[in-house]
């Protein structure tokens, strides 16, 4: 029988990998986030103090907190089993996500938490001391240690909360030559504002809302299905039993860009990041893990811009979905895509329809002709001959003015800008806008060649 | 009829419908239609604790089918399977599992 011998990986090296597990700051905070609203906190703040020569990210909640054991048995990386099952809107799943979230994004992370009835405890992992004692040496502060805490929220003197506190950043780039600590920290919490308010939408709004804030402010959520707004248009929706609750499908159509509210327009990423973002919107206990894209059931297009499909799935289902560490990716069951493609047809249908509608209203116009030659397989666009002021205009010519006036016109729609047209009306359909065109040039040089 | 016979129909039946861990809609809607129309005793309650018990346990259709022995109730319960899976298109897994239970009842397919 082959000798059993303690191979454990060597914390030096094995550190290393739990720092580049692929996190984002922007996936990193989610996940602490997820343990914040699995914890039942109403009040989740991320807190990151500009003109620090040091830069700190915390992230502090008024959850349930936790006693010193259960803080102890929490710094473990690998706490529970992914296997268990997960109560109903608990967002974990490997209870690996605090710790590597904050391996990835810092070289120091502390825990600062305090259960109701408790006294308030802390502890430390510094990669920096594990590098160099090679263990997993966990820090754990003495109560009259805790106070000179750098960064310690003063929250903490009521009620029972949480704060995670990271130290000695690697998520900001702060060798770079270019830029200072602070205008680099304002950047990506740009970004983090714009991912917690898209990804925890659900959690913002309803009877069981929380308030995120970022730096004091609270964070607005944003609805990537503008259900609010005028022109949405809900489609089929399909619920589907399973382990642990339902799979639900809900289907959505945006309103065109046109009567799109410009700030929502704005918050979506405009017309171009509204394109970019059609597809498939998964849910995994109301969190957003997915966002667009249509897992290789459906082509990106542009008619099919408008086109959500909303899909709800419960924690239960995590081993049949293969949901990784970060919950950011995760594989379908083909029965559910086989399902979901059943829904794909409709809000992609709909969202062509819309502009498609809106390409026939501008076709009825007297000046310019749309073919499209179905032999051919081609569409031109040119100048429509049936018009009133252009026939009384060749009658006032003579021939050469014709066949100047024809050719002229010729090069006109030859010359149509379509490409410059399409990239506009991708990025800024709002901004083109043809009832403002400028005639004063046009006048000008007319005065100019026969004068008054 | 007992309530644990009533049970296991409704997993033979959910064990053909959820061959791939999913029950549809309509699968379902059809499952509560029948068994209602069928059933003086059946409810919503029931359904949903058949339902909850068939998704956290690991037993086979086999384990199901073995438990019902009246031959009308063998029968209904064919064909309860056999008209929720196809209420929205018998998928071929669905298919494999139906075919399944009617060979363990040594039963005639459309018979």
């Amino acid at each position: 029988m082959p000798k059993i011998i303690d191979h454990s990986p060597s914390p030096k090296s094995h550190i290393k990998t739990l720092m580049r597990i692929g996190y984002t700051l922007n996936s990193a905070v989610a996940d602490v986030i997820d343990n914040s609203i699995a914890a039942g906190a109403k009040d989740i703040e991320v807190y990151a103090p500009p003109g620090m020569d040091d830069p700190q990210i915390s992230i502090i909640d008024d959850g349930y907190g936790m006693d010193r054991d259960e803080l102890i048995a929490n710094m473990r990386i690998g706490c529970k089993d992914p296997d268990e099952e997960r109560q109903k809107g608990d967002l974990g799943r490997f209870g690996s996500g605090m710790k590597t979230a904050s391996f990835s994004q810092a070289r120091q992370f502390t825990v600062v938490t305090r259960k109701e009835g408790h006294a308030i405890v802390a502890a430390r992992w510094d990669i920096d001391k594990v590098e160099e004692t090679n263990s997993w040496c966990l820090e754990v502060f003495e109560d009259d240690e805790i106070a000179g805490i750098e960064g310690l929220s003063t929250g903490f003197a009521q009620g029972s909360g949480t704060q995670i506190i990271w130290s000695k950043l690697t998520c900001l780039d702060v060798g770079s030559h270019a830029q200072n600590h602070d205008t680099e920290l304002a950047a990506c919490l740009s970004e983090l504002k714009a991912y917690i308010a898209l990804h925890f939408h659900r959690f913002m709004t309803g009877a069981d809302k929380r308030v995120f804030k970022l730096n004091n402010a609270i964070i607005e959520p944003v609805d990537p299905f503008m259900t609010g707004e005028r022109g949405y248009q809900e489609g089929p929706s399909e619920k589907m039993r399973c382990k642990g609750g339902h799979i639900v499908i809900q289907t959505h159509v945006l309103p065109h860009f046109k009567k799109m509210d410009p700030e929502r327009l704005k918050e979506l990423g405009g017309a171009g990041g509204i394109s970019q973002m059609q597809g498939l919107y998964i849910y995994r206990e109301k969190r957003l893990i997915s966002a667009g894209g249509w897992l290789g059931m459906a082509r990106n297009s542009q008619l099919g811009a408008l086109a959500r499909v909303q899909v709800d799935i419960p924690s239960s289902l995590d081993n049949d979905w293969s949901t990784d560490v970060k919950k950011a990716s995760l594989q379908m069951p083909p029965r559910v895509k086989r399902e979901l493609r059943k829904f794909l047809a409709d809000p992609v249908r709909r969202s062509k329809r819309i502009h498609s509608y809106r390409g026939k209203q501008e076709v009825a116009n007297g000046f310019w002709k749309i073919c499209e030659d179905e032999n051919t397989k081609t569409i031109t666009y040119q100048i429509d001959p049936n018009n009133d002021l252009l026939e009384s205009l060749i009658r006032k010519c003579g021939a050469d003015e014709k066949r100047l006036l024809v050719s002229y016109l010729n090069q006109l729609a030859v010359g149509l800008p379509i490409n410059h047209i399409y990239e506009k009306m991708s990025e800024r359909p709002r901004d083109v806008n043809q009832k403002e065109v400028e005639m004063l040039q046009l006048e000008a040089m007319l005065e100019k060649v026969f004068g008054n | 009829m007992s309530i644990e016979e009533l049970k296991s129909c409704i997993k033979v039946a959910a064990c053909v419908c959820g061959r791939d861990g999913v029950i549809s809609e309509a699968e379902e809607q059809k499952l509560f239609q029948m068994l209602g129309e069928k059933f003086t005793e059946f409810d919503e309650e029931l359904f949903e604790s058949a339902l909850t018990e068939f998704f956290d346990s690991d037993k086979q259709i086999e384990d199901y089918l073995e438990l019902l022995v009246d031959e009308d109730l063998r029968r209904f319960t064919l064909l309860l399977a056999e008209t929720s899976a196809g209420a929205d298109g018998l998928e071929i897994t669905e298919n494999i599992a139906l075919e399944k239970a009617y060979m363990n009842y040594a039963a005639k397919r459309h018979a």
